[in-house]
């Protein structure tokens, strides 16, 4: 008898907390909102805390619940979630849940998820961290870097034809493509070819391409896809693992380029509960928050709401308590944690 | 001497009992073939295998038929090709199969000869079942634009038709599915039709479903009996106690069982979510049983009687396929694929699982129980895009053999029930019939299956959407880059 192969490293294979005795999870609905409960309330070792939450999200996604949280993968499931709503209200909620309930804490708490539960974001964080360790002395490679690099997107663009030529591979497997993508458009900015500002555009372009796949009935799996599913996915593992090595040079280079939820997030951004903004008068223009951000989105004190991922490194690190949250409906901050003795008088 | 052999007598008689229970043990079980396919599986307990008297057919061989030479859209519910339908006609072993080219094929079930095509008003999603009809021999077809049709099998002649629901201006589409023949009374046969039709007008509004019993001889209404407004699956014809009885599933998680003499609704059972395919019926030991597969993906074993839950099974996932039973030597066992990616083999009398074979992909058709060579195996067709071959006895994987890609590449393709794998014996080799995805009807004898199915190669589509993806993506960061940097030379510097 052929040896049963468990989806990974899923712990149950029946859902976990299921809604009345279906296949719709619960499970991740629950988690997602304790957790954005639970981030709410943390004020000391932040970003300890975060770590954890990452760690845990990772664990619960990838080992409890079958729910996806794929960046693809949600903006198309709530696609087609909305096409069953009058229908088949089980089957609607299960596609729509995931997406409604980040959008509703995007909405209230600003891109917490991009921060502290995308296992795709906790993915380019590991890379980060080992990146961090090793920091590079020059921000520009040196030539001979750069020509071993490019051996090296030539090779995996190789073994890419090669993979596709030997097994099947469908349109389902385009996120391969997205790998291809990211890993070009890495080594071009390492390379000074394209600025990192300008290309973070891409983004739009990225999620008007899921969009227009998703309305096609066209399915494209999402990068981490494979740890949420009982199928073989192949082509997801892959783009997850180049995610990953792209990571190790240029921080969270998917939620920069091509993380089409990210723009997504990034938007709803501007009109969310919650945001991080400069205190007045305390900025004094050191930039610690410049190099604590892993997606650049702050420059001296001032943040992109649209690139923005609600991680409160910012926050956390700024020796002048210069950034604080500020909730946008009573227009009150939360009080910013200032080392002792840093403080400047704004006055 | 004698008494010595008296006592060796009582010892060789165990001895030999003992061997013969080893030897039957190890033999594996049979599968009971059908005899005439006159329901959607074949027969009742849904094999799907056949044993055929064909000497005019030629040497079966491995063979392909294109059916897809027009692509539609897809659309939720539509299939390419039915699942296929045997029989011997007239010395010959003739498959037929529905494409959604509207038209009916009957093909030398042996070369893969066209033998006739009938072609209907609508798509023909439905399988077509075949009976005997006085000295010849009747292909069944129920067709989506809304007519059941009997047409003689040996040369594609319309012998008679019906239409479940008169023609009006505003009606919209219909969806019938695989008819079954049974008797209404001892003898008399009719043909029993599930059906689903729909008015596009608000004026009318309607939308309704039931069953419509027919007359086998010339097609005359019997009787009609409504079961709601929504989807049914095929119904199967089981006769207990002297009556005759139909069992089918609906949309809306309805399990019904009609008399098949009138059409009462002899029970009803509510699952918890949609029965799309016909559930399966035998005789165990405790009495007739009827075991149902719902999109819940819980199999059920009911009592065909009174439909009181005997057991039940969850599997990880949707199950849409029918389950199968084997009844033979020893306990019957049912066996079910599901979009968990697991075909369960379980006791058909208790529900207690046997056994599992996992695949690459959800498995979404019906299996189909053949016997080859005395070894007994399940053919079911996956998500994988393989159709798999177990052992029956112990869930063995036999050979794998791919059948083709979709013509779709869509999110909700489980809307639709696609073809079922069927078996048949012909000039005693057994054959495996799969009306694929991929538009073409495929043979494979099962001892070469593997080396007669098409290689795996990457869809064309994905090739072509590599430059579709990267070529803008990178003249649009090239272009962005630059446009920026003109901005910036453009600013005066202070």
């Amino acid at each position: 008898m052929q040896p049963e192969r468990s989806p990974l490293s899923k712990v149950f294979d029946v859902p976990f907390l299921s809604l009345d005795g279906t296949s719709v999870e619960m499970a991740s609905i629950i988690f997602l909102f304790l957790v954005v409960i639970a981030i709410s309330g943390v004020t000391r070792r932040r970003q300890l805390v975060r770590r954890f939450v990452q760690a845990g999200s990772f664990l619960v996604f990838f080992c409890v619940v079958y729910s996806c949280l794929g960046v693809f993968g949600m903006i198309r499931n709530g696609l087609y979630g909305m096409t069953l709503l009058g229908s088949a209200y089980s089957e609607s909620f299960y596609w729509l849940a995931l997406p409604v309930v980040i959008i509703s804490v995007t909405l209230l708490h600003g891109t917490v998820f991009c921060g502290w539960i995308c296992p795709t974001g906790t993915v380019q964080d590991l890379a980060g961290w080992l990146r961090k360790r090793f920091p590079r002395r020059k921000e520009r490679l040196t030539r001979g870097k750069l020509i071993g690099l490019a051996g090296f997107v030539a090779g995996f663009l190789v073994l890419l034809i090669w993979l596709g030529s030997k097994k099947q591979l469908l349109i389902e497997d385009s996120s391969v493509q997205w790998a291809a993508m990211l890993i070009l458009l890495c080594y071009l900015v390492l390379a000074g070819a394209i600025d990192d500002l300008p290309s973070r555009k891409l983004r739009l372009f990225s999620l008007a391409a899921i969009f227009f796949t998703a309305v096609s009935h066209l399915v494209v799996t999402s990068p981490v896809h494979f740890a949420f599913t009982a199928r073989d996915d192949p082509a997801s593992a892959l783009t997850t693992m180049v995610i990953l090595v792209s990571a190790l040079f240029i921080l969270r280079p998917w939620c920069r380029y091509l993380c089409p939820w990210g723009y997504l997030m990034g938007f709803l951004h501007r009109f969310s509960r919650l945001r991080i903004q400069q205190a007045p008068g305390r900025c004094t223009e050191c930039g610690v928050c410049n190099t604590t951000c892993d997606v650049a989105a702050v420059k001296n004190g001032v943040i992109r709401l649209d690139q923005c991922q609600f991680c409160y490194s910012c926050v956390d690190h700024c020796p002048n308590g210069g950034l604080r949250v500020v909730d946008m409906w009573t227009q009150q901050g939360e009080k910013s944690v200032v080392p002792a003795g840093k403080a400047e008088d704004p006055a | 001497m004698r008494r010595a052999g008296s006592l060796r007598r009582p010892s060789l008689v165990i001895l030999g009992a003992a061997v013969l229970a080893v030897v039957l043990w190890l033999v594996p079980r049979s599968v009971q073939a059908c005899s005439l396919w006159s329901q959607s599986r074949c027969d009742a307990q849904n094999t799907a295998a056949i044993e055929l008297d064909a000497p005019a057919s030629g040497p079966p061989r491995a063979w392909s038929f294109d059916g897809s030479g027009r692509v539609w859209g897809y659309e939720p519910g539509m299939t390419v090709w039915s699942s296929p339908a045997l029989a011997s006609v007239e010395g010959r072993a003739v498959l037929a199969a529905g494409n959604y080219d509207h038209t009916l094929y009957a093909l030398d079930a042996a070369t893969g000869e066209r033998l006739w095509t009938f072609t209907t008003g609508g798509p023909v999603y439905a399988a077509p079942v075949f009976f005997r009809e006085g000295d010849r021999m009747l292909l069944l077809a129920a067709s989506t634009d809304r007519l059941v049709y009997a047409i003689d099998a040996a040369n594609g002649r319309q012998v008679w038709v019906h239409s479940v629901e008169d023609y009006r201006p505003t009606l919209g589409g219909a969806r019938l599915a695989a008819p079954c023949v049974g008797g209404t009374g001892e003898t008399d046969n009719a043909v029993f039709v599930a059906y689903w039709v729909w008015d596009r007008s608000l004026a009318n509004s309607l939308q309704k479903s039931g069953v419509l019993a027919l007359s086998l001889a010339d097609g005359k209404p019997l009787w009609r009996q409504e079961l709601g407004d929504n989807d049914l699956s095929a119904p199967i014809f089981a006769r207990t106690a002297g009556r005759g009885q139909l069992f089918l599933g609906s949309a809306n998680g309805n399990i019904y069982a009609l008399d098949a003499a009138t059409g009462a609704v002899q029970w009803k059972k509510t699952e918890l979510d949609a029965v799309r395919s016909p559930p399966a019926f035998f005789v165990s030991a405790s009495g007739p049983l009827v075991v149902t597969g719902s999109k819940y993906g819980t199999v059920r074993g009911l009592d065909a009687p009174s439909g009181a839950e005997r057991w039940s099974y969850k599997t990880g996932d949707r199950i849409t396929g029918s389950p199968a039973i084997l009844v033979g030597q020893g306990p019957a066992r049912a066996f079910v694929g599901s979009y968990d990616r697991f075909m369960h083999a379980l006791d058909a009398t208790s529900g207690t699982p046997i056994w599992r074979f996992a695949a690459r992909g959800g498995l979404y058709s019906s299996p189909a129980l053949v016997a080859s060579g005395g070894e007994s195996m399940a053919l079911v067709l996956g998500w994988d895009h393989m159709l798999h071959a177990t052992a029956l006895g112990s869930g063995e994987p036999l050979f794998s053999a791919f059948t083709g890609r979709p013509l779709w590449n869509v999110a909700g393709m489980d809307d639709s029930n696609w073809s079922s794998p069927v078996a048949g014996r012909i000039r005693d080799h057994w054959m495996a019939f799969v009306g694929s995805y991929d538009g073409t009807l495929r043979a494979l004898p099962l001892g070469e299956a593997e080396r007669a199915a098409p290689v795996l190669r990457s869809n064309r589509w994905f090739w072509l959407s590599f430059p579709l993806v990267l070529l803008p993506f990178l003249a649009l960061a090239i272009g962005l880059t630059g446009r920026e940097r003109r901005r910036r030379q453009a600013i005066p510097t202070r």
